[in-house]
């Protein structure tokens, strides 16, 4: 029977849960870390006004994606795939560099014949962000990245396991983000990528949650 | 200077005699394959000389389709868009609808090269257009089989949910489909130029009536009715044969549909089914070889042995000493070769309202396949 990971309700509540369960974890893991960094205020001195310096922030989350791809059936259906990511940010000014591990898996079989993918996406993307308030800030972003894929098929006691060649990937991207407070922020964005040996684009959906370090 | 030019010649001779795999510019997949009945399916790479892009299932043998529409026109929408990894040279499927898309061209690849070779490719349009299921809810009452529609000239390979090797990756299945494109291009089409010719319409004009009047097994049995039946058996043995003559396997639908075992296999001595009393039985009589449930349109596959079995005998007496499937594939051409004159002769024995019985198909039909092979002229 071929098997395929489709978006309903009951997932979608399996989300709220895995989101849930991140934001507990980093607000455990913030507070601990702030704990252990207490310093003791500094006596008063007097101070000389300096013009304010930008600095780099540099960011840190988890995230969570809904893969809209073509099935490769002959009419326009989709098939969606979920995949759990780490990502990192490193901002300056309105720009900043988006960097994002996406692990997809997709098992498929009729009868004897089964097959289970496993891909590793790497991406890079450029981002201009626009502040709207101190809440929130929208986003677009253009970069690309690498993909590995391995496939293990097999059919009645024959078995092989291929890891294919490195596949070149185009991303374009837009999205929203918005800060809870000084260390904490939520992410959804929309992506189109453009996948070397996949001529269709897929479109991902994805929601992050991240910690200012 | 002499000995330059032919040194060079030679070279040139060499150089494009190369084998077929390095000038095809076809792809290399990793495919569940089998050769012969005695080889167990696995893992092969399989090179398909005339599948020259790996990610849109079409080439001169075939256009292969997933899931699509279906129109007057025939298929809708566009051919499969096959997922792989590249490894080093060889594409890897990486979902098995795109590996049974791929598998099922390669295997029309194979059908089509012996089909030329056989001289009978002309008689039917190719590309051929197969699909993996359809669209929509029509798949689901058809799972686990595969059928030719002659009224848009295409092979549909149903969902497979059973536990052997899917349909798709069946020669000896899409082979037996086949076939039902050569008796339709045949035996039905020289039946209807005579009917036309006599200025009458067969029993079966409008078919979907036809079953509705008779599908039913009572003792209420006309002799057109018993014609029409008979000639679709005949029609579903020749494709059993030709399901061998492909996968070069007497049992080639075991390993697919396991209750069909003994069943359809070429290789057993006797069918169940194979008189003219036995024939009358079978199609009047419900409880007949306990087959309480299967109407006329079922029990038709139970006289198919009957010519299949005869046919395989034939190859295999006729194999002594010789290359046994160029014996088949011989056999193969001349029954092609038979079928419009073959038509011919059963149409008018039914315009005169005659009983055919399989004895006399059967009779007919090795009569004629007696002449040499020639090719079929269209």
């Amino acid at each position: 029977m071929v098997t395929r990971i489709n978006s309903s309700a009951g997932a979608e509540g399996d989300a709220m849960i895995r989101i849930l369960i991140l934001i507990s974890t980093l607000f455990f893991v913030s507070e601990a870390f702030a704990q252990s960094t207490e310093v003791a205020a500094p006596a008063p001195v007097a101070v000389v006004e300096e013009a304010p310096v930008a600095k780099v922030d540099v960011k840190l989350g988890l995230g969570y994606q809904a893969r809209l791809e073509k099935s490769p059936g002959s009419t326009e259906q989709t098939q969606t795939l979920e995949s759990p990511s780490i990502f990192a940010q490193v901002d300056y000014l309105e720009y900043e560099i988006h960097t994002e591990l996406e692990r997809v898996q997709h098992d498929s079989g009729e009868g004897s014949y089964r097959i289970q993918s496993s891909r590793l996406e790497l991406l890079f993307i450029g981002r201009y962000r626009l502040m709207l308030d101190p809440q929130w800030t929208v986003f677009g972003g253009l970069g690309g990245g690498f993909g590995k894929e391995t496939v293990r098929t097999s059919v009645g006691g024959s078995k092989a396991t291929h890891t294919g060649d490195t596949e070149k990937i185009g991303a374009l991207e837009a999205g929203l983000q918005y800060q809870f407070d000084e260390r904490f922020f939520a992410e959804a964005s929309a992506r189109g990528l453009k996948l070397e040996n996949f001529e269709p684009w897929v479109v991902t959906m994805g929601l992050r949650l991240g910690v200012r370090l | 200077m002499l000995r330059a030019i032919v040194a060079l010649f030679l070279l040139t001779i060499v150089a494009c005699g190369q084998n077929e795999k390095t000038n095809d510019q076809g792809t290399t997949f990793l495919l569940p394959w089998s050769e012969t009945a005695n080889s167990e399916m696995s893992l092969k790479e399989i090179h398909i000389s005339t599948l020259r892009n790996p990610s849109k299932v079409k080439g001169p043998a075939a256009e292969v389709y997933i899931e699509p529409g279906l129109t007057d026109s025939g298929f809708s929408g566009g051919v499969a868009d096959a997922r792989w990894i590249k490894a080093g040279s060889v594409y890897v499927p990486s979902d098995v609808k795109s590996g049974q898309a791929v598998t099922a061209y390669a295997q029309f690849e194979k059908i089509w090269k012996m089909d030329k070779k056989m001289g009978i490719s002309h008689l039917l349009t190719w590309p051929r257009q197969v699909s993996i299921g359809l669209s929509g809810e029509i798949g689901m009452e058809f799972q686990n089989n595969a059928s030719y529609m002659p009224t848009h000239d295409v092979t549909i390979i149903w969902e497979y949910t059973l536990s052997g090797h899917p349909v798709a990756l069946n020669r000896g299945i899409l082979g037996h489909e086949h076939f039902h494109a050569y008796f339709n291009q045949t035996f039905s089409k020289a039946r209807d130029e005579v009917y036309k010719e006599k200025r009458t319409n067969p029993a079966d004009a409008d078919l979907l009536q036809f079953f509705r009047e008779t599908n039913k097994v009572t003792g209420y049995f006309t002799t057109h009715a018993s014609n029409v039946y008979l000639y679709r058996a005949l029609n579903e043995g020749l494709a059993d044969f030709f399901g061998y003559v492909y996968s070069n396997d007497p049992n080639s639908f075991a390993s697919t549909f396991h209750g069909l075992e003994e069943g359809r296999r070429l290789d057993k001595d006797q069918a169940k089914v194979s008189s003219a009393e036995d024939w009358k039985k079978l199609m009047t009589d419900p409880s007949y070889l306990d087959l309480n449930g299967c109407s006329r349109r079922c029990r038709i596959y139970f006289l198919a042995p009957y010519f299949s079995r005869q046919f395989y005998k034939s190859a295999e007496l006729q194999s002594q000493g010789r290359d046994i499937k160029a014996v088949r594939e011989a056999i193969a051409s001349q029954i092609i070769t038979a079928l419009p004159i073959l038509a011919r002769q059963f149409a008018e024995a039914e315009i005169k309202g005659q009983l055919i019985t399989p004895e006399m198909l059967s009779g007919w039909l090795r009569v004629l396949t007696q002449v040499p092979a020639r090719k079929v002229m269209p």
